[in-house]
């Protein structure tokens, strides 16, 4: 107990000096923006506007980052209440009542519980995880190279069995991801892998590279086919966005339900903001008394999945930070950010530096707070930003995602592999492969491969180290289990349907 | 042929064509000499067998329905990927070449005019420039990032 506090009193240190208080803001303003607009969701916001952190140092950046990430989630639900269109995925809960409140005049109150839900989801699961990192990193300290192999196997497995079109599709992405993870020098040999002779592939390709690629250009792509649409009418005069009495006493109970179920969806490798948010939803619907009102305006149906999303992605943060191993695409996106300024998250990050990981868990509250402050008095002005046509919108996307992916290397060959992996989101989407096991794998394929190497060095070349030791056969057993569960649940439904 | 036809028959050339490539790889010199082979192999083999599960799944399919079977008619939105695509491709070989002001200008006004249509030159020339400029000033002074410079005039 003495240490978290000493440790949170550590990380406040850091984030109210006031450099970092302007920073946070700024991301967390910038986030908002960027989640509001429809086809740019957290990712894309981090991964575009990652360069711009190159100067600020580590602990700058990824105070930035955080306040992206945070404003990000906050602002998703502004176009899904307004135009019925959502920021990124996990808000798309948010349009089932949000819309139609908005649609009955009472978009003043839609946006007030949306971002109040936020805040509290994501206070509550912050403090949570304030308790839960240290723990869970000392355990995962005590992990040997099989152990964390086979965690980073479990981790992917689930996410590609997550995949909601077919279990196959999921691993194929997956593989696609780990053998990209290969290319390049390998660092404990010095053979060269799969460079076709190309001397700039020889350092590897930089999944951010890729993670642009994908979010960036091939959301930009995907959304042509909205590009010849109008300029939308967004409502822009407001009265107060506040809630009543009444609207509170409805919802306090869904929100505080909503949390720890997003919370706890959040940290589940594969799972992300976007089944929370849906799950919250059915669950609120199903404990409702007037199910009947959901769809058509229930206050209480925007306030669960809008807390959910947010605890949700808290959570996410967990495993990414105390294990190294992100568990959807965002936090994947973070990873790399973390990477790209040298820092390894896992186990040793809070041990080894201790102020950033404790600065960066610190300023989620401040961002917290700023993004509650830039969602309800400020909405009314930041909404404008709905009006901007997709036309002038994505072109400029399409610029940013190039001076982005220069920046990492200032190289011109990462501009055309940037194009390719836009061009492989799009089949990509075309052939309903989900995209994000790709990129987890990328991310993490270079670590899993060295601890598969330093287990099968430590063993002498003796397969059963992997199956050693009860840590081990519980990830197997676990592993196994996400992957044939949604297979039985699917052989179930086919058979209820036939 | 279905998309996932498609998709299973490039999983499988990607699978074989890269485990044999991971096999054929130089032996390593120091410790265990496929060391660098083991996981790209493993790899390899599960991308072919996803590849062939998919095939087996989709030909079972097909028996009972017809799946979407994919049209090679170029779409409006399948000319307008081709062709943004194509100025990303020029964009990024004067990326350097032209200097970043430059290529970035010209690269904006040809997207945007093609969404924008000659009417609305004021916005694209306008939103072009902003960006390039300010994109530049940007990262060469507040970042201290160099963006190539355009070979004449030093910009």
């Amino acid at each position: 107990m003495d240490v978290i506090l000493s440790n949170l009193s550590l990380g406040l240190q850091v984030a109210l000096q006031p450099i970092n208080i302007f920073w946070v803001t700024l991301g967390g303003l910038l986030g908002t923006i960027i989640g509001m607009l429809p086809g740019l969701g957290p990712a894309t916001g981090v991964a575009v506007l990652l360069p711009l952190t190159f100067t600020m140092g580590p602990v700058g950046a990824l105070i930035t980052m955080a306040g992206v990430y945070y404003g990000a989630m906050f602002g998703g639900s502004r176009s899904s209440i307004l135009i019925n269109t959502p920021g990124d995925g996990a808000a798309i809960a948010a349009t089932f009542d949000g819309y139609p409140l908005a649609m009955k005049g009472r978009a003043e109150a839609a946006l007030a519980i949306s971002a109040i839900a936020s805040f509290i989801g994501g206070m509550i699961s912050t403090i949570v995880m304030i308790f839960t990192a240290v723990p869970v990193a000392r355990f995962a300290i005590k992990f040997g190279p099989a152990e964390y192999f086979l965690l980073m196997v479990f981790a992917l497995s689930a996410t590609a069995a997550m995949a909601k079109t077919n279990v196959v599709k999921g691993f194929i992405s997956l593989f696609l991801g780990l053998m990209v993870s290969t290319v390049g020098l390998d660092a404990q040999s010095g053979v060269s892998r799969f460079t076709f002779g190309i001397l700039e592939l020889q350092g590897g390709i930089d999944f951010l590279i890729i993670i642009l690629g994908i979010y960036a250009l091939g959301e930009v792509f995907k959304s042509f086919r909205m590009i010849h649409e109008g300029s939308r009418k967004v409502q822009t005069k407001f009265g107060p966005i506040w809630i009543t009495k009444e609207d509170w006493k409805r919802c306090w109970l869904p929100i505080l339900r909503s949390t720890p179920l997003g919370f706890f969806v959040g940290v589940l490798p594969g799972a992300g903001g976007t089944m929370a948010a849906l799950m919250a939803y059915n669950n609120e619907k199903n404990l409702s008394k007037k199910p009947e009102e959901f769809g058509k305006g229930a206050i209480e149906g925007l306030a669960a999945p809008e807390a959910a999303n947010n605890a949700a992605s808290v959570g996410a943060l967990i495993p990414m930070m105390t294990l190294g191993i992100p568990g959807s695409g965002t936090t994947a996106v973070m990873m790399g950010a973390l990477l790209m300024l040298g820092l390894q998250p896992g186990p040793l990050l809070f041990e080894k530096h201790p102020d950033i990981a404790w600065g960066m868990i610190a300023s989620m509250i401040i961002g917290n707070i700023v993004c509650i402050i830039i969602n309800m008095p400020l909405a009314k002005m930041l909404v404008r930003v709905l009006a901007i046509p997709a036309r002038y919108l994505f072109p400029i996307v399409l610029g940013l995602a190039f001076i982005g992916t220069y920046a990492i290397n200032n190289s011109v060959a990462d501009l055309f592999i940037m194009i390719i992996f836009g061009l492989i989101g799009l089949f990509m989407e075309k052939a309903d492969i989900p995209t994000s096991p790709m990129i987890l794998a990328g991310i993490v394929g270079g670590m899993m491969e060295q601890s598969f190497r330093q287990a099968r060095l430590i063993s002498g070349g003796d397969w059963s180290i992997f199956w050693g030791s009860p840590i081990c056969i519980t990830l197997i057993v676990l592993t196994v289990a996400s992957i044939t569960w949604p297979i039985l649940k699917e052989i179930k439904r086919k058979k209820a349907g036939s | 042929m279905t998309i996932n036809v498609i998709t299973g028959i490039l999983s499988l050339m990607i699978g074989l064509g890269y485990s044999y490539m991971a096999w054929t790889l130089p032996r390593a010199t120091v410790g265990n000499p496929i060391a660098p082979s083991i996981f790209p192999l493993i790899l390899g083999v599960g991308m072919t067998i996803m590849g062939i599960i998919l095939l087996i799944q989709e030909k079972s399919q097909a028996s009972k329905h017809e799946g979407k079977t994919v049209s090679f008619t170029l779409t409006q939105y399948g000319k307008s990927i081709a062709q943004v695509t194509l100025f990303c491709v020029l964009y990024a070989f004067f990326f350097e070449r032209a200097g970043y002001l430059l290529s970035t200008f010209l690269f904006l006004v040809m997207v945007l005019y093609m969404f924008n249509g000659k009417e609305r030159w004021k916005s694209i020339l306008g939103i072009s420039l902003g960006f390039s400029v300010g994109v530049y000033i940007l990262f060469g002074e507040v970042l201290n990032i160099q963006l190539p410079r355009m070979p004449f005039l030093g910009l």
